[in-house]
């Protein structure tokens, strides 16, 4: 991943460079053409392809083409022994005339551009190509001193391992044991790997800063040929109008530039635009001088993100590496340890990998959706975007109850591996899409997947486990879906800035299997369905929310919440962020801090429940937290990327605070109303919220930009607050 | 029987596909063959269709036309080109006035150089002319130069030389009426006394642009007329000389004269952009009265800069990249001289 990453921001430097230095030439042919003259005639262009050959040396082979009929001829090169030679000219019939067109030929990487005449025929070509050598022996060389720095970690690590091992053996056995092994392996590879990043980082920000260098001279170089027209023009460089203004132009177009300066013979600035934060490359024209200052921030910019990256698939990998170890630990026969719990960490792995799959996605499905779009049908692409969001939704909601029942007549198993088939089914089919149409089956075949796949874990809970544990499990379960999330979010947005949307999907798929294959090797006793207690009848149902308390709980505590996560973080936050030019691996981290913010807070609102009893102060917290989160959007004096951060975090702290709260004056209440289990009823009505939250926030996003959506949504979870005030708690706590 | 007829489509059809069928076309010109007839004719030859021209030229004579177009119509080619309004009035007449024993009605004509096909009331819409007439316009709108002009300089006066002989003049200057309050500038006109002959006089003209330059014009407007045009020298000097810049909408005010700078589809173009036409009818079949009538896409920014060196008023750096540079020392872009 680094490697790529690495070839992909070297060739873009030298392209985009190459394209800087070539421009020039393209506008002389353009304006020729325009005149009425074949590309044959304009004799000034000689003189300029040498003049670029010369100028950089990644320039490899530089060709001007006249179009005549059906055969391209060469009529200016670098090589004279190329003059003369025919192409055939079809391919240059579709190339654009508005701009460079990068193309990956066989020599090497190479742009062109088409130049049209008054008739709109065409009847010329640029073509310049790059020397593919030696940015692919950079990469070789940025390959081996990666290698050989693996190498060199891995030595260690398995040094250090053998050496600990034989310590801890004699040190004891158990639980202990366990944890120990557990915590060594984690710590010898997660240093491992961050030393093997560190000096990627650092080879790669050697590698990056002359590239940068270099287009920075490029630009300073076209930006003297300019001038140096006008001086042939015998314009007065001190009477030359708009050149700050071009100067902002440059600027704005190429952010590795920071400044430029134009100087005359005596040091006068005639011109000036940006402040200088690297060092000055200058070029001479004429008496005059022209100067161009590098970006030191780019440089560092773009090493963080790629360090941001890599510390997200460290991170990722190793709660992954700790999920997989601890189910493998659980295989080793070993004193001791109680039966139930040892299940139930089996059970862990293959829902941590089931919810892994689902959450890889999240980050940037909607954009995966808006390129399915094209805006054009009655529904908008707002509402194109939000449909197979609510589709699925919609499908998770109402497979849900009918999961429970399949438990009970085909057993947990086989519910499991229906589900892995119809999220593998929905999966696969999301990746291979080839019309919007397509989509929303395949989203609901996954939404089925996840309510049967999860219904299914959580059956087989209920059967592991009597009422004493099952909160302890419960927490266990929470956690894996938790660091599942956490993991998946952030692992999927840079995945897919790597490789691509669909491939993403493809893994997902892939992780279903592996789900599966750790569920039947998982030492899961099939215990008879059936224990799962009496299902909730629509005579209770119709009593919980004849006390108004609980209805206004449910309105006003879980259905905005779900709202806003389902509205906000999972369609929202990707479309807003994208719109802000942010890559899908920094949109992933940006919905990865939602997951952190409640695992985190989740704990400390339980405590506080527990110990001062304030859960409806929590909830209706809670509440407001995200409600004003949602407000942030239309806080004028915040910039977008402010504003949508703002609001994941409130979104993420303030769910943290409620969730659990709510959960439990939820079961409060319903205990009083004679009902057993709440669970049921709050889980539907949260999905209810999750189907809604979408279509809210689409509505609003037809009409408005994101900031009203944000703000739309944030209402919507006031009102829901202000409505949790009417379900004051009896007597005093 | 069937076989000697069978013999003779397939003779037919070998001799049809043997060669590529060469076009009799036939140009009506005004004022010889400059640079539109040549790229119209050049276009054919860079498409490589076979194509005989036949040139008549009135030589800014009226009075020759309706004898070419009485030859036209006996001679019969595949299609006829006529060059500016007069000429193609001759030859088609008004699109509600249409004389069968003069205009020619059933060969297809194609015009270019007209400035208000509408106005000239050659066609009734530029969607089509519903006849056998089909062409192409050259006049870029004035919002447009408008705008191409403040990429140059700003101005808050333009000056406007008003020929009561010429339709064209007022087009353009109830056009300048109508952009003057969104472009921000006010409009001053004086206008050229008319004497006996029906035709301003030359002489007129210096008082003229001493008046505006008096009312304080910051920039004078050359209106695409034939009259000034004829005087562009003239004209052009005289503002020069007031430290004036000139605006041209036609391009001989710029390249051959004193004017500063012209936003405008250079003669070459339109004779290429009229012959891609003329091949659609003529290779495609297309029917001319259902083709509309257009603009080239693109157009020319001319920039004299002996002028510009003169006035001390030079374009800006981003012009430079699109601009076409006349007048200027040494680098020219004609066959033969290198530039750098």
């Amino acid at each position: 991943m680094l490697l790529n990453k690495h070839r992909s921001l070297l060739d873009e430097l030298m392209l985009s460079r190459i394209e800087i230095e070539a421009s020039d030439l393209e506008t002389a042919l353009r304006t020729g053409a325009m005149s009425g003259l074949q590309p044959g005639e304009m004799f000034r262009l000689e003189a300029m392809v040498q003049h670029l050959k010369a100028a950089d040396p990644a320039i490899a082979a530089i060709a001007v083409l006249s179009v005549e009929a059906h055969t391209a001829r060469i009529v200016f090169a670098d090589d004279p022994g190329q003059l003369g030679k025919t192409l055939p000219a079809d391919e240059w019939q579709s190339t654009s005339a508005h701009g460079f067109t990068r193309h990956d030929a066989d020599a090497g990487p190479q742009i062109e551009v088409a130049v049209r005449d008054a008739a709109g025929v065409v009847i010329g070509g640029l073509r310049v190509r790059a020397a593919g050598a030696p940015l692919a022996a950079a990469s070789q060389a940025m390959a081996n001193s990666l290698w050989y720095t693996i190498a060199a970690a891995v030595g260690a690590l398995t040094v250090l391992t053998l050496a600990a091992l034989a310590r801890l053996r004699a040190a004891g056995s158990g639980a202990a044991l366990h944890r120990r092994i557990v915590v060594l392996a984690l710590s010898s590879t997660l240093a491992a790997s961050a030393f093997v990043a560190w000096q990627a980082d650092r080879l790669f920000g050697e590698q990056l800063k002359p590239a940068v260098t270099a287009k920075v001279q490029g630009i300073a170089n076209l930006l003297a040929n300019k001038l140096e027209y006008a001086a042939a023009l015998e314009i007065p460089l001190d009477k030359l109008p708009g050149v700050t203004d071009y100067f902002a132009g440059i600027i704005a177009r190429h952010p590795e530039v920071a400044a430029l300066r134009l100087s005359d013979a005596t040091g006068g600035v005639l011109a000036e635009h940006g402040a200088a934060r690297g060092r000055w490359i200058t070029r001479a024209v004429g008496n005059a001088q022209v100067a161009a200052a590098t970006d030191e921030r780019f440089v560092a910019r773009r090493l963080g993100e790629l360090a941001a990256d890599v510390g997200i698939v460290l991170l990722v990998s190793g709660l992954i590496f700790r999920e997989l170890l601890a189910a493998l630990l659980h295989r080793l026969p070993r004193s001791g340890g109680v039966p139930t719990l040892s299940a139930l960490q089996s059970l862990r792995l293959p829902l941590f990998l089931f919810i892994l799959s689902e959450e890889m996605s999240r980050s940037f499905l909607p954009l995966y959706l808006q390129s399915f779009t094209s805006g054009s049908s009655f529904l908008g692409q707002e509402a194109e975007v939000g449909l197979p969001i609510t589709a699925y939704m919609l499908c998770f909601a109402l497979a849900t109850p009918f999961a429970g029942r399949w438990t009970d007549r085909w057993g947990i198993a086989r519910v499991f591996a229906a589900g892995v088939g119809l999220a593998l089914a929905g999966f696969a089919w999301t990746a291979l899409a080839t019309a919007y149409w397509q989509l929303l089956p395949a989203r609901a075949l996954c939404a089925c997947g996840y309510a049967a796949c999860t219904i299914a874990c959580q059956r087989q809970l209920i059967a592991l486990t009597g009422p004493a544990e099952r909160a302890r499990g419960l927490a266990l379960f929470v956690g894996a879906v938790g660091i599942a999330a956490i993991c998946g979010s952030a692992l999927g947005g840079v995945l897919a800035e790597q490789f691509g949307f669909r491939l993403v999907f493809a893994l997902s798929a892939l992780l279903t299997l592996l789900a599966l294959a750790a569920f039947h090797s998982a030492r899961v006793p099939t215990m008879a369905p059936g224990d799962a207690g009496p299902l909730l009848g629509l005579a209770e149902v119709r009593r919980l929310f004849a006390d108004r308390r609980f209805t206004f709980l449910m309105l006003g505590g879980a259905v905005p919440a779900k709202i806003a996560l389902a509205g906000y973080l999972f369609y929202l936050t990707p479309l807003a962020l994208h719109q802000l030019a942010y890559s899908p691996a920094a949109i992933g981290r940006a919905v990865m801090l939602y997951f952190v913010l409640v695992a985190a807070v989740n704990p400390l609102a339980s405590w506080l429940a527990d110990h001062f009893g304030w859960r409806l102060a929590l909830t209706v917290g809670g509440g407001l937290l995200i409600g004003l989160g949602g407000l942030a959007g239309v806080a004028g004096w915040l910039p977008g990327e402010a504003a949508v951060w703002t609001g994941i975090a409130a979104l993420g702290i303030g769910t943290g605070l409620a969730a659990a709260p709510m959960q439990a004056l939820a079961s409060e209440i319903g205990a009083r109303a004679g009902a057993t289990s709440v669970a049921v009823v709050l889980r539907t009505v949260e999905r209810l919220g999750s189907v809604i939250g979408p279509l809210w926030a689409g509505a609003w996003l037809i009409s408005g930009d994101w900031r009203g959506a944000m703000a739309a949504i944030g209402v919507a979870v006031l009102a829901g607050t202000l409505l949790c005030l009417g379900v004051r708690e009896e007597g005093a706590r | 029987m069937s076989r000697w007829l069978l013999a003779l489509l397939l003779h037919a059809a070998a001799a049809a596909s043997a060669e590529p069928p060469s076009y009799h076309v036939m140009m009506l010109l005004y004022r010889g063959c400059e640079e539109a007839c040549r790229g119209f004719q050049d276009h054919f030859g860079r498409q490589q269709v076979r194509a005989r021209f036949t040139l008549r030229d009135a030589d800014q004579d009226a009075r020759r036309i309706p004898g070419f177009v009485a030859e036209a119509r006996r001679l019969r080619p595949d299609l006829v080109v006529a060059w500016g309004t007069t000429v193609a009035l001759e030859t088609v007449g008004q699109w509600d006035a249409v004389d069968r024993s003069r205009h020619i009605a059933d060969i297809p004509v194609v015009f270019m150089a007209v400035s208000d096909p509408l106005q000239s009331r050659l066609v009734p819409t530029l969607a089509g002319s519903g006849r056998n007439l089909a062409g192409t316009l050259y006049l870029l709108p004035v919002a447009e130069q408008l705008r191409a002009a403040r990429a140059y300089l700003d101005f808050r006066r333009i000056g406007f030389l008003y020929n009561p002989a010429e339709a064209n003049s007022l087009n353009s200057l109830q056009d300048l009426r109508a952009q003057a309050s969104h472009f921000g500038f006010s409009l001053v006109v004086e206008t050229l006394p008319i004497g006996a002959n029906g035709q301003p006089s030359a002489g007129d003209i210096p008082g003229r642009i001493a008046a505006l330059a008096a009312a304080g014009v910051d920039l004078l407007y050359f209106s695409p007329d034939s009259f000034l045009n004829s005087q562009r020298r003239l004209v052009t000097g005289e503002a020069l000389a007031r430290q004036m810049p000139v605006f041209a909408a036609a391009e001989a005010p710029v390249t051959q004269a004193d004017a500063l700078l012209g936003v405008l589809n250079r003669y070459d173009q339109i004779g290429r952009f009229t012959a891609r036409l003329a091949l659609r009818i003529l290779r495609e079949g297309a029917p001319p009265g259902e083709l509309p009538i257009e603009l080239p896409r693109q157009f020319s920014y001319l920039i004299n800069l002996r002028v510009a060196h003169r006035l001390g008023r030079y374009p800006p750096l981003p012009l430079l990249d699109i601009a076409e540079i006349v007048g200027g020392p040494a680098c020219t872009r004609t066959k033969g001289k290198a530039c750098d």
